[in-house]
């Protein structure tokens, strides 16, 4: 029992967190049973998770150093426009079949990378609030993309990246693969790389990890590309997904990236959380969305179920840090006499 | 270490709470099994809409949206057919996206929507007819190859002519006149503003269209307000206005403020939230639009025939007004559906 209790104590948000998810599952199981766990829902789901999954490790690691990312979306977005562009042959500049692919992959992490490296270096030269910047940011890759469709959506693209999307490996879709191989990497690194680490620090305390030789500008700028090429991954998901871009797209993916991340137990404050919190907090979101669409639940119920999902958890947050400290202080007390 | 056990305890407690909020509603779920089960059976395919799992998925949650759950819920009560209205959390295209994912995972027999972005909507529809879903738009005549019907309220210019007649019986046949549209790239308000023109100009040769191209009131009560002020100076002796976007409030202001609402009358289009005012005090003569319960019942109904096998072609019964004899053509039906407001019928209806 100590042994349990030691590894529930290790990490409680996540132990929360996973105790909820497994209990949602089981209901589910009772109340659905083959609606919810047959292979072709569990497909179904695992075919919806990726393009918002992307985005909310893009809003977690914004998250992470303290900051937020508003542009995500409109990131997204517009470097699915531009791979659209490239897809459909008019960007294409003669290119036919697979180059195209290629090229418009590559165009995809130009493009985001560019649009990170601007978020990063308005926020970190300017020391503008994050918020601010990437708000500004959100409205000036909106505006790019609106400039260069004029609102239509872009459509026509390439069917060999039409089909990437559908592709599924051992009856999984490929872009989940995708999306779990990327949050497999990025947990490593954030956990046991130096870059990770120094990361941690960063946000927990730019203060603190500026007098410790950290170069807390390159750190930003470097969050902030991270978070730039994982959004436009998204956008490319997004694409192979729908077929076609267009401005606005998933704009109400935004507010449940945040809600992702806070149940998932990171730190809106930074320095705090883990990839695998997201994660599991991204399945989470889908069983329950799916529950949703089965039950036929109308839009205010939902929202309600969402809203009162995150109060819920701030709040047991709040309390389990506050009864943890209140023991450990105990124990030292203990330990004094 | 008690604590911490009951604190967890607790907290599965409530997460259970919590998400046992709707699953008195849980019964719609099983619904589409047991539809799936007489399939996967291979019996023949019956007419009893009993049998039949249909799912309405709507654009997003407002007075328009809800007046056509309305006509859905009309229809589960007069067939018996398993249908439901699914309504996403926000208009955007990846919320009707995910929710036709899931529908096509439970099975369902039919899905309906209406596309908030139809281009975008085209994958996960060909998705779900490759599962064999039957899929019937409304509002999206432009992607009608892509489905297996899209159902529209009425031929646009048949319901473009009623804007010219509208106008010329209310200006008595003769003077000068001048029409809107939201947009020139709007296609719809186009094709109306066309029909209307010249169904004018080939009834009433007394009545001049004071411009070429019609005038953008760009979606906005203060563009039409606007350009009406602009169009008064322009042409003092105009006598009327048509409006083919739901913004002829708009031009009511104008007028109003200028004192002009006796001699000037205006025809829009017109959603009874938003001009039931114009119309009671006069300053709309007429108002035009469809009634969206009626065209989710039809389309709800369109969608149950396909799936139970039976056809939708010219002449085929909808069940409800206005649809009693649809024309199919080229993969949309239309109904003969337009809906006439006056200030004497405009508080019956609340969408």
């Amino acid at each position: 029992m100590n042994k349990v209790n030691k590894i529930i104590r290790r990490d409680l948000n996540l132990s929360i967190l996973t105790g909820v998810t497994m209990l949602v599952l089981l209901w589910s199981a009772v109340f659905f049973g083959d609606a919810m766990y047959s292979l072709k829902n569990i497909q179904s789901m695992t075919f919806q998770i990726p393009e918002f999954g992307f985005l909310a490790l893009a809003m977690m690691l914004s998250n992470m150093i303290g900051g937020i990312d508003l542009s995500i979306i409109a990131n997204a977005n517009t470097v699915a426009i531009t791979s659209a562009y490239i897809l459909n042959g008019q960007w294409a500049f003669g290119m036919t079949g697979s180059a195209r692919i290629v090229a418009a992959v590559a165009a995809a992490v130009i493009v985001s990378l560019l649009f990170g490296l601007l978020n990063g270096v308005l926020i970190s030269r300017t020391s503008a609030p994050p918020l601010i910047a990437t708000l500004g940011t959100m409205t000036l890759f909106q505006g790019i993309g609106m400039a260069v469709t004029g609102g239509a959506s872009v459509g026509d693209i390439d069917k060999g990246f039409a089909q990437m999307g559908k592709a599924t490996l051992m009856q999984i879709p490929l872009i989940f693969w995708l999306f779990l191989l990327t949050a497999v990497i990025l947990g490593t690194v954030l956990s046991k790389s130096k870059f990770g680490r120094k990361l941690y620090l960063y946000g927990d305390n730019p203060t603190a990890s500026r007098f410790s030789a950290i170069d807390n500008d390159k750190m930003c700028i470097c969050t902030f590309l991270l978070t730039g090429v994982l959004a436009g991954m998204a956008g490319l998901i997004v694409l192979s997904r729908v077929n076609s871009a267009k401005v606005g797209y998933g704009d109400s993916y935004l507010l449940q990236t945040l809600i992702v991340c806070v149940v998932g137990g990171i730190d809106p404050n930074g320095g705090k959380g883990r990839v695998w919190g997201v994660l599991i907090a991204v399945v989470l979101m889908q069983i329950l969305s799916s529950a949703f669409t089965i039950m036929s639940l109308s839009p205010y119920t939902k929202k309600l179920i969402w809203g009162i999902m995150l109060v819920l958890v701030l709040g047991l947050n709040y309390a389990l840090r506050k009864y943890t400290n209140r023991m450990e202080l105990r124990k030292s007390l203990k330990e004094g006499c | 270490m008690k604590k911490l056990v009951s604190v967890l305890l607790c907290l599965m407690l409530t997460a259970a709470m919590v998400t046992g909020c709707g699953s008195s509603d849980a019964g719609s779920g099983t619904g589409g099994k047991s539809t799936k089960e007489t399939k996967e059976t291979g019996e023949e395919k019956t007419a009893d809409p009993e049998e039949y799992q249909v799912v309405m998925v709507v654009k997003q949650s407002d007075s328009w949206f809800d007046d056509m759950a309305t006509g859905v819920e009309q229809l589960k009560k007069d067939t018996g057919l398993n249908v439901s209205v699914q309504v996403p959390e926000t208009g955007d295209a990846a919320s009707q996206i995910s929710i036709m994912e899931d529908l096509i995972a439970q099975g369902v027999d039919a899905i309906c929507v209406v596309p908030n972005d139809p281009e975008a909507l085209v994958p996960t529809i060909e998705k779900a007819r490759e599962s064999g879903i039957v899929v019937v738009t409304h509002e999206a005549p432009g992607i009608a190859g892509d489905v297996d019907l899209d159902v529209e309220a009425f031929v646009n210019e048949e319901f473009g002519k009623l804007f010219g007649e509208k106008l010329a019986t209310a200006m008595g046949g003769k003077g000068q006149y001048a029409g809107f549209v939201g947009g020139l790239t709007m296609e719809t308000h186009m094709a109306w503003y066309k029909a209307a023109v010249a169904y004018i100009e080939e009834n009433y040769p007394d009545m001049e269209c004071v411009s070429k191209e019609p005038y953008e009131d760009g979606n906005s009560i203060d563009g039409a307000h606007d350009k009406t002020l602009e169009i008064l100076k322009a042409y003092p002796d105009i006598k009327g206005f048509f409006d083919c976007s739901a913004q002829g409030g708009g031009i009511c202001e104008t007028l109003q403020e200028k004192n002009k609402t006796d001699d000037i009358k205006v025809v829009s289009l017109a959603l009874p939230s938003m001009s039931a005012t114009y119309l009671e005090d006069g300053s709309m003569a007429a108002g035009l639009a469809w009634r969206p319960a009626d065209a989710g019942y039809a389309t709800c109904y369109a969608a149950y025939l396909l799936a139970s096998g039976q056809k939708v072609e010219t002449g085929t019964d909808l069940k409800i007004t206005g649809y009693e004899e649809v024309e199919v053509k080229d993969g949309v039906a239309y109904g003969n559906a337009p809906l006439e407001f006056s200030a004497d019928n405009i508080n019956d209806y609340n969408f």
